[in-house]
């Protein structure tokens, strides 16, 4: 009985302590075209208002798109293509941290 | 001689041209773009539903050499037909075209074309748009540009470019006039100022939306 106790609380503990969501994931994405920040301004929109992310950073001059993902949440390199697409741009490559 | 005409204008829509910024914007995205000017002044209200194609309802007034003046409201159909995103660059093909009327209630139609190539420090751009009015005088624009950016930006912080443009208005100047042109953008607005060495200036202004 004792032993069945500790192992229920050990497996509460184990619940409570561990994370029971995701990590949120860090997408770089290479992309072409990004050479005015007026019309760069469509990226920051699109991915704003999507869901799974929480931040979006753009770099002109390293051609990059950092995007940071809420946790719980993922944003597969289809999902994040269409969005640079949508936006009028063309992703080089897609790189996840 | 209105084949002659006609043939003109189809050869000055296809001389690589440039804008007042690009006529199509980003899926979903919306603008509003006030162009003043001594001779042709226009404002445009564009929507996207898709990255490579603009609806957009358009009103210009032109004035033309005898200083009478025409109105025009146009809606129009915008469309990206090619652009090459390349690392350095991006350059586009516009084409546009649409239909409507006059404040003297005449039939009026206006076809256009613009090339622009730019990088973060060079900008060029040739744009032609031609206006059909029935019972009155085709007018037609030609612009051309050419620009440089005098220090390097990021995403987020003020860009300048100072632009050499030349103008061409079939029933006003009826000449290419040189003007300087400052433009300026940030965030979500720009701004572009400029005169022509007679002194007639033009401010044209634009804002993304979201919608």
């Amino acid at each position: 009985m004792a032993g069945r106790m500790r192992i229920a609380v050990m497996v509460m503990i184990g619940l409570i302590a561990s994370p029971s969501s995701a990590a949120a994931e860090k997408l770089i994405i290479e992309v072409n075209g990004m050479v005015c920040s007026f019309c760069a301004q469509g990226i920051t929109k699109k991915f704003s208002s999507h869901p799974s992310v929480a931040d979006v950073q753009v770099s002109l001059e390293k051609k990059k798109v950092e995007i940071a993902t809420k946790e719980n949440t993922t944003l597969s390199d289809e999902e994040a293509t269409k969005l640079i697409k949508d936006a009028g741009y063309a992703v080089v490559a897609i790189e996840r941290q | 001689m209105g084949y002659l005409r006609y043939c003109c204008l189809l050869v000055l829509a296809f001389i690589p041209a440039p804008v007042h910024a690009h006529p199509v914007t980003y899926k979903g995205g919306a603008l509003i773009d006030v162009m003043v000017g001594h001779n042709h002044s226009q404002v445009d209200a564009t929507y996207s539903p898709t990255p490579s194609l603009g609806l957009t309802a358009g009103y210009m007034r032109f004035r033309d050499s005898s200083h009478q003046i025409t109105e025009a409201w146009i809606p129009r159909v915008n469309a990206l037909l090619k652009r090459w995103n390349l690392p350095e660059a991006q350059a586009n093909i516009y084409l546009w075209g649409g239909a409507g009327a006059t404040n003297r209630e005449d039939a009026a139609a206006q076809v256009g074309t613009q090339l622009d190539w730019e990088t973060r420090w060079l900008y060029s751009a040739a744009k032609f748009d031609g206006f059909i009015i029935e019972g009155s005088n085709d007018f037609h624009f030609a612009t051309l540009r050419a620009g440089v950016a005098p220090y390097p930006v990021e995403f987020g912080q003020v860009n300048t470019f100072i632009i050499l443009q030349s103008d061409y208005g079939s029933q006003s100047t009826r000449r290419w006039e040189l003007a300087p042109v400052a433009r300026f953008f940030f965030s979500d607005y720009l701004l572009e100022v400029g005169s022509t060495i007679d002194g007639d200036v033009m401010v044209n202004g634009m804002i993304h939306f979201y919608l």
